[in-house]
């Protein structure tokens, strides 16, 4: 986790905590500075500080909450409306009525204090100074006017004199203290009712520049107890020996007078205080209940944030939980919040994602089980000797397996998800097949088997085809399966048999017959030709002789079916084909043909595992073939060519004789093979069926075409060794001669 | 720019804290003004006694005066604080002394009390301006006993004058920690003293 993260997760905690210790802090602070005035002076700015962090602390974290939730609502995530709606209501219901509050005690503390200071508490104040003022001047007054007179008696006195009428005029004034004293300020003389170890009351300049500029002084004082008492002074008469001598009196107030005084000075002086009071009280309840209400306000709507949170956590939690269920994530649990109803709500989609990742799970097992019975399904199709392909009602290759590519001659499993008949369009045997299947699809023939006979580059081709309906997909046409088979060579072989079994009964059947007929008719001849007449012998001589030619004639026929019907006795041996090929050519030329025999050998031709004597046979049958063609027709040419080729894996040699004859007519190309197929009034129809028939003993192939020139065209493929021959063209086993031997 | 309800509201409040805190700030009451401080002082060796002399600014606003005349006391505290300067150790202490007055006007008898706190005694005094002009003054104040101090070694004197306005309760001055109008304090005044 990095430390962005670490700071989004533990921010707030440790901010919170934060606060919370700051204003224990001030608490701890506040306690202490409460016990002195001194502590309290060296503390101030800490709890200032402290109570201004823990104030900031709070604000920091509020504004943070804010500043995250105007982010998450402009990048709209999910939960954030909500979130701000429920701070939001949240908030006005706190704010609002702190926010009444403070105003109505805003109202309460300045009206209320202003009412503590009306103006009749004040003006009363004053009057009752005023009262008492004037009740004390009266007295005063009269005490002033008494030490003038004293002054007056004591004027004139000797110092001796002065004692003992200073001590009788006090004790007769009931004055407190008499003193007379000289310049500067001389105690001259001095009688007093306070204690013997209290000083005379001292002159204050005041005092003395008062008297000695001529006016009399008095004022009321306080004592030392805080008693009154009135202090009066009075110049003596000025004469010889008391030039400028000062008479001070100390008279008490009467106690009740005095402590009225002093309780109204007290009085006086406690209003001055709160008079003083007055704006800085009033400013502190103000500031104070403000913080109150600024920090109530703030932790009220940082409450409403907590709440909202709480609130809204596990909506978001569904919200998200919601979003990954959709994208896939069937794992998602939330936490459970309360037993409340977003409770329930939480327990049911847990209970659904449960329920959707254990569905999943199924589905996927099963799909696993389909993949598996696919793949089984594909290697079997691979394997079939059968073709088969699957198609869309779009006719769109679903499948297709290596069988009906090599049947078709195509590479259907590369068109698979192309278009049946727009994605594949060469090979002459694909695009008949194609015909053939779509004819029947657009008839809406779904299901269908037939035999279906194709032409192709190497002759007619037959396939049995079976067409299916595949089960309907939902809401759509049903597609087909197309199962094929090429039967051509089943059918070839069955005709091959069908056609031995001729040969066979032909030879067995006619055969033994036609000696007897024909050592009949020679007898016959030899009897009676010399007893009879002229005429007769020429007859029976005509008619002998043309019973033996006959007989001849269809035993030539029945050995050439016997040929045909001969089972296969091969005595494979190398040997190089154009050495082969150039004695049998040197044997016609020899016989002085009218028709050319040219040789095209391919000098690098290897030599080639096959029975000499048989291969000779094809040589012979097709040059024979190519030279009865060419009777009686002027420029005749038979061209022998060979080559090495390769057939697919297989190293084949080619012998290819063609000649400029009239060539095969275009109906009978694809028969020339069968036998009794031929276009000679004196041929058998067997040549070319042996031919075929000794090619494929030896595991090749053969074709037959026109040249572009005009004249036939035979191409035999022959295998060079006895592994490209394949087990189909390798030698019988002897009981097999033996059982096919006619 | 539209705001959502929810932006509005917190607008609306935050403002109002704006405002508020606004119309709080000027309750401030008019405080002490000019610079309080000692402007001289020195002691005075009469009779094996130091005595204190010492002359304070007191920065008395018109203000004060008008409260002073109201009745609200004036409270003067001078701090004297000799220590004994050493070299590499902290200085030692050798005598430390407050001497407290209290100036306070009566309505009954209109005149200025100016008493000491610390003897008892005190003064009557008709004007606010010869009050404080009493109170500015420290006059052969005795403070220290001449054999407190040795002649081989070197010492600092210093003095502090401290003022209150008004007598406020502690509790009072707890909530209103935040005026400072009626407690001033000088800096010290410091010099050398070689007995």
């Amino acid at each position: 986790m990095d430390a962005a993260a670490l700071t989004r997760k533990y921010g707030s905690t440790v901010l919170g905590s934060l606060g919370v210790g700051l204003w224990l802090v001030a608490l701890l602070l506040l306690a202490s500075a409460a016990q002195n005035s001194q502590a309290f002076d060296r503390w101030l700015p800490w709890i200032l500080l402290v109570n201004i962090s823990g104030l900031l602390t709070l604000l920091v974290l509020l504004a943070g909450k804010l500043y995250q939730l105007v982010k998450d609502f402009r990048r709209h995530v999910p939960g954030s409306r909500l979130k701000g709606r429920t701070v939001a209501i949240f908030s006005v219901l706190a704010v609002a009525p702190i926010l009444v509050v403070y105003y109505f005690a805003l109202q309460f503390l300045s009206r209320g204090i202003d009412s503590w200071f009306e103006i009749e508490v004040s003006q009363g104040l004053k009057d009752t100074r005023e009262l008492s003022h004037a009740a004390l001047e009266v007295r005063v007054r009269e005490f002033l006017q008494h030490t003038q007179v004293v002054a007056h008696e004591l004027s004139g006195l000797t110092d001796f004199n002065l004692f003992s009428t200073l001590e009788r005029e006090r004790r007769d004034s009931g004055a407190l203290e008499f003193t007379v004293v000289g310049a500067p300020t001389q105690i001259i003389a001095t009688s007093s009712d306070r204690p013997m170890d209290t000083l005379p009351a001292p002159a204050t300049d005041e005092m003395m520049l008062q008297v000695r500029r001529g006016r009399p002084y008095v004022s009321l004082d306080t004592d030392a107890t805080g008693g009154y008492v009135i202090r009066a002074a009075a110049p003596l008469d000025a004469g010889p020996n008391a030039p400028s001598h000062v008479l001070i009196a100390l008279y008490p107030v009467p106690q009740q007078l005095s402590q009225l005084a002093d309780t109204v000075q007290r009085s006086y002086t406690q209003y001055a205080n709160l008079v003083q009071l007055r704006r800085p009280l009033e400013s502190t309840f103000v500031l104070i209940l403000t913080f109150v209400v600024l920090m109530s306000l703030i932790a009220a709507v940082y409450g409403a944030f907590f709440a909202a949170q709480r609130l809204v956590q596990p909506v978001q939690d569904l919200i998200a939980g919601t979003r990954a269920v959709a994208k896939g994530n069937y794992d998602t649990r939330l936490p459970l919040p309360s037993r409340d109803e977003l409770g329930f709500l939480v327990t049911s989609f847990n209970d659904m994602t449960k329920r959707l990742s254990r569905a999943r799970e199924e589905t996927r097992r099963s799909q696993q089980a389909v993949e598996a019975e696919r793949a089984g399904l594909a290697v079997i199709l691979a394997r079939l000797s059968t073709g088969v392909v699957s198609l869309t009602p779009d006719l769109i290759v679903r499948t297709a397996n290596q069988a009906a590519s090599a049947i078709l001659g195509i590479d259907l499993e590369a068109a698979v998800g192309a278009r049946f008949d727009e994605s594949i369009n060469d090979g002459v045997l694909f695009t008949h097949f194609l015909a053939a299947v779509k004819a029947r699809l657009q008839e809406e023939q779904l299901d269908w088997r037939e035999q279906i006979e194709l032409p192709s580059e190497s002759g007619k081709r037959v396939l049995m085809c079976a067409c299916t309906a595949l089960p309907n997909e939902v809401g759509g046409a049903p597609g087909v399966v197309l199962v094929f088979d090429d039967i051509t060579t089943l059918l070839q072989a069955q005709r091959d048999a069908a056609w031995g079994e001729v040969a066979r009964r032909l030879a067995h059947e006619i055969k033994n017959p036609l000696t007897p007929i024909q050592l009949s008719a020679e007898r016959m001849r030899r009897k009676f030709l010399g007893s009879m007449n002229a005429e007769d012998a020429q007859i029976l001589e005509r008619a002998t002789h043309t019973i033996v030619a006959q007989v001849e004639a269809m035993k030539q026929m029945v050995n050439a079916f016997s040929e045909y019907a001969r089972a296969p006795d091969m005595h494979v041996a190398r040997f190089d084909l154009n050495q082969l090929i150039t004695e049998a050519v040197d044997l016609y030329r020899a016989q002085e043909s009218t028709a050319e025999l040219a040789l095209l050998l391919d000098a690098n031709l290897p030599p080639i595992s096959a029975d000499r004597v048989r291969i000779r046979q094809i040589l012979n049958n097709l040059v024979t073939n190519s030279l009865e063609a060419l009777e009686g027709k002027d420029g005749a040419r038979i061209e022998i060519e060979t080559q090495a080729v390769e057939d697919g894996p297989k190293h084949m040699a080619a012998i290819i004789v063609s000649d400029n004859g009239p060539g095969f007519q275009r109906d009978l190309i694809g028969t020339v093979f069968d036998p009794y197929v031929t276009s000679k009034p004196k041929g058998t129809g067997l040549g070319l069926a042996i031919v075929k028939k000794i090619v494929e003993e030896h595991g090749g192939r053969i074709e037959a075409d026109n040249c572009r020139s005009g004249g036939a065209r035979v191409r035999v493929l022959l295998p060079l060794s006895d592994a490209a021959r394949g087990p189909a063209g390798r030698e019988p086993r002897k009981s097999e001669h033996r059982r096919e031997r006619v | 720019m539209r705001f959502s309800p929810t932006l509005q509201a917190l607008r609306a409040a935050l403002l109002t804290v704006a405002l508020l805190g606004a119309a709080v700030s000027p309750c401030r009451a008019e405080g002490l003004e000019g610079r309080f401080e000692v402007r001289s002082a020195d002691l005075e060796l009469a009779g094996g006694v130091y005595h204190l002399n010492a002359r304070i600014d007191l920065p008395i606003s018109d203000a004060v005066r008008r409260g002073l005349n109201e009745g609200v006391p004036l409270t003067l505290e001078v701090d004297l604080d000799v220590e004994r300067v050493r070299q590499l150790l902290p200085n030692s202490r050798v005598a430390e002394l407050t001497q407290r007055y209290d100036l306070q006007y009566n309505a009954v008898s209109a005149r200025y009390i100016l008493r000491n706190e610390n003897s008892g005694q005190q003064q009557s005094i008709p004007t606010v301006d010869a009050a404080l002009e009493q109170l500015s003054e420290v006059r052969s104040l005795p403070v220290l006993d001449k054999a407190l101090l040795h002649s081989d070694r070197r010492y600092e004197a210093s003095v502090r004058a401290r003022i209150d306005y008004g007598r406020v309760p502690f509790t009072l001055r707890l909530l209103m920690f935040w005026v400072n109008e009626w407690h001033r304090e000088s800096d010290w005044y410091t010099w050398t003293l070689q007995p």
